[in-house]
């Protein structure tokens, strides 16, 4: 289910962190030192929460942490197919990883996990009902207590079917 | 607390020190493997995480070791607490991967998740800062394949 980093290449994977983080402190480093030796611009404290707030960011903060590898796969296992197929597009790098097939088995497990089955559909077809395919969301079914939305497929089936139910994985 | 209650030092990549209860800081399972060989002397250094992503994680688990809190509260408090700019998100899903704290590390990523999913390509470099690497006929082919999931 949760994927975190397995012991046998997390010390490759604490490595490239380290490498990462050592460049970044550095340039911190010399934030801190400067702020230290200054009194603060606008007497905030250097430690202070607020400084994480998303309203009151500087540039400083803009700098985006590359994440490595194992911990992009984390992120992207988590995805819905839709989003995966759009990603495609984005590097080489991101094509690589999600075309390969030790990362859509990676990705299958974890829609599988996924207890709120939030990425799972349901289709139905009743027999006796004249009605069309119908398409609803797995954990509507499960959570909600209220009207359940449902879709009509334009998906016309000719052989007539008592129960069709079909659990398969959002596309959405 | 009683008179047994052991505080750790803990020491980011920007000399900070951070003094903090061990039952809070074992948290971290990078932590407690070295508090559990005895590996820690006086003062444990975290050379991949810097302060103020550190106090933001110390923020987290004290909230997180309250005695007697509630669900409905510790949900609210996740709540606010991945709403920060993406760049301290990235910042926050390192340092809850190198202290290998896998609750936050998935609270993180989801997070990351429901924020992309709908984004187009070009969103997605801007927000992992990636260069676009392919020519813009290879783009176009990569679309073409699954035209569909940009509708």
């Amino acid at each position: 289910m949760k994927t975190p980093i397995k012991p046998k290449t997390e010390q490759t994977h604490i490595t490239t962190i380290l490498n990462f983080h050592q460049l970044r402190c550095e340039i911190s480093n010399t934030q801190m030192t400067s702020e230290a030796s200054d009194p603060p611009p606008h007497g905030s404290k250097p430690s202070n929460f607020a400084e994480f707030s998303s309203t009151s960011m500087n540039n400083s903060i803009l700098t985006i942490p590359v994440l490595p590898a194992e911990l992009v796969i984390e992120i992207l296992s988590r995805l819905p197919v839709k989003s995966l197929l759009k990603f495609r597009s984005v590097s080489k790098s991101w094509l690589s990883i999600i075309s390969r097939p030790k990362f859509i088995k990676t990705h299958l497990r974890v829609s599988i996990d996924n207890k709120k089955c939030t990425h799972h559909r349901l289709l139905m077809k009743l027999y006796w009902a004249n009605s069309n395919l119908k398409d609803c969301s797995f954990s509507s079914l499960l959570y909600n207590e209220s009207v359940i939305e449902a879709n009509d497929l334009n998906c016309p089936m000719e052989t007539p079917m008592y129960l069709f139910a079909l659990w398969v994985q959002s596309m959405d | 607390m009683s008179s047994s209650t052991k505080f750790l030092t803990l020491k980011t990549c920007d000399d900070k020190k951070f003094v903090l209860d061990e039952a809070i800081a074992v948290r971290s399972q990078t932590i407690k493997n070295m508090v559990e060989d005895d590996c820690v002397s006086n003062v444990i250094p975290l050379p991949n995480v810097d302060s103020k992503t550190m106090t933001k994680v110390i923020e987290y688990w004290k909230k997180h070791s309250e005695e007697g809190i509630s669900k409905d509260m510790l949900m609210d408090f996740d709540k606010a607490f991945v709403k920060v700019h993406h760049s301290i998100l990235h910042a926050l899903i390192l340092a809850a991967n190198f202290l290998n704290d896998k609750e936050m590390l998935d609270m993180m990523c989801q997070e990351v998740v429901d924020r992309i999913k709908g984004k187009t390509p070009e969103e997605i470099r801007k927000e992992f800062d990636i260069k676009n690497d392919f020519t813009p006929e290879e783009e176009e082919e990569i679309r073409k394949e699954n035209a569909w999931a940009f509708e």
